[in-house]
């Protein structure tokens, strides 16, 4: 799987996020919408490695880059634009299931792809996407063990799961992933090696 | 818990807590430079150190295999997000224009009502005024102030000769051989009647 990292489709001779974030600040939206390209799939994978449900992962990206765009103004360090991001999707994610805001819906028949309606309503998780497999045992194994994974990430502390998730799953770099956890890189290394540990001893019949 | 056959009597080895998250770290690749050589002659002696590096290297294999993002239009999942924040600067903008149009019609209402009662004429109060040398007219103001009665009569004063009234039956008796009283005194021989005592008015 290709890893979801911030720079897949930032030109390198394009402008840093520092910058856009300062040219959003002044008034182009146009900057804002380059931010948006950038971080979508990130938040997007975070969110539902924590909810397991597409659609509500959906509904949480969007909820962040709103929010993020609102009060753009208090981040202080321009640049760490993404592990800030971050932070607001993983704290929208885990309070995600209290919320009982009304909020436009995100139209989902139109951005997943041509089977991805179907697979969506079957499944709530990224156990569908395995189905695509041209190995239908290993597609059926992949099903399981997905299932099995998603429910001794969901048994791990918070910030143990988060940083599995942002660190070793999407492969964020570990300051950004501090940036999101507010806490130092040494602590992200920690929470990693200590849900790392719970993981195995949870999944350990079926590695 | 594997044990070491070094043909003496084994001894149950356990990986401490720290060199277990030098594994965890080396396995990210977040292991500090200075400390990877050190790491990588441990995992070379010790089979145990070796087999949780493997452990963690297939956990993470896992956990990145079977936990997929779903595949999405990701460009129009983007122009979704664009139209979305779009519309929230819109409204927010809306919002700024209406408050900043209230506080100017309050500001001037306030400054209005002010106004109106600092400069509204005052015509109540006359003040009279009198021209001066000059030409330039000054207020006068006219003020009367009372004072004594002046008596047109003579200044007359009765004057007793004698012991006080305070000492007649008082606590005290003036002694009449102390205190002469003439009859009648004549100042000079020229006698004048204002100088015969006994011709004094007063």
């Amino acid at each position: 799987m290709e890893p979801v990292r911030s720079d897949l489709h930032r030109d390198s001779a394009g402008p840093s996020d520092g910058q856009l974030v300062r040219q959003t600040l002044g008034g182009d939206r146009k900057a804002y919408d380059e931010l948006i390209r950038r971080y979508q799939r990130q938040a997007v994978a975070v969110s539902y490695r924590l909810l397991g449900n597409t659609n509500d992962a959906l509904e949480v990206t969007q909820d962040a880059f709103l929010k993020s765009f609102t009060s753009l103004e208090s981040l202080q360090k321009p640049e760490a634009f993404g592990g800030w991001l971050m932070r607001i999707v993983s704290n929208l994610s885990l309070n995600y299931r209290r919320s009982r805001k009304t909020r436009k819906s995100v139209p989902l028949a139109e951005v997943l792809g041509p089977q991805g309606t179907e697979q969506a309503d079957a499944h709530g998780g990224g156990s569908e996407w395995m189905a695509k497999s041209a190995d239908p045992v290993r597609g059926l194994e992949g099903r399981e063990l997905g299932e099995k994974l998603k429910e001794a990430l969901a048994k791990l502390p918070e910030k143990q799961r988060l940083a599995i998730v942002m660190f070793t799953i999407d492969e964020m770099p570990q300051k950004d992933v501090a940036e999101a956890l507010d806490c130092s890189v040494e602590a992200v290394k920690w929470h990693v090696f200590q849900g790392r540990k719970k993981l195995k001893e949870l999944l350990k019949e079926h590695l | 818990m594997k044990e070491r056959n070094t043909g003496e009597t084994p001894v149950p080895q356990m990986i401490d807590e720290r060199l277990e998250f030098q594994i965890s770290q080396y396995a990210d690749g977040s292991l500090p430079a200075e400390e990877v050589a050190a790491l990588e002659a441990t995992l070379d002696s010790d089979s145990e150190a070796a087999a949780l590096l493997a452990d963690y290297r297939k956990l993470n294999a896992v956990i990145k295999r079977d936990l997929p993002v779903p595949e999405l239009n990701w460009d129009r999942l983007a122009a979704h997000l664009s139209d979305v924040v779009a519309e929230e600067d819109r409204a927010t903008t809306v919002i700024s224009i209406s408050t900043w149009v209230r506080r100017v019609a309050v500001a001037a209402v306030v400054l209005i009502a002010v106004g109106t009662v600092v400069l509204w004429p005052r015509g109540n109060e006359q003040v009279a005024v009198a021209p001066t040398p000059e030409g330039k007219p000054v207020a006068v103001a006219v003020v009367e102030i009372g004072g004594p009665v002046v008596s047109t009569g003579p200044a007359v004063v009765e004057v007793a000769i004698g012991a006080p009234d305070q000492s007649q039956g008082g606590s005290f008796a003036v002694d009449e051989a102390i205190v002469y009283r003439p009859p009648r005194v004549a100042i000079a021989s020229g006698m004048i009647e204002r100088q015969d005592t006994a011709r004094l008015p007063f």
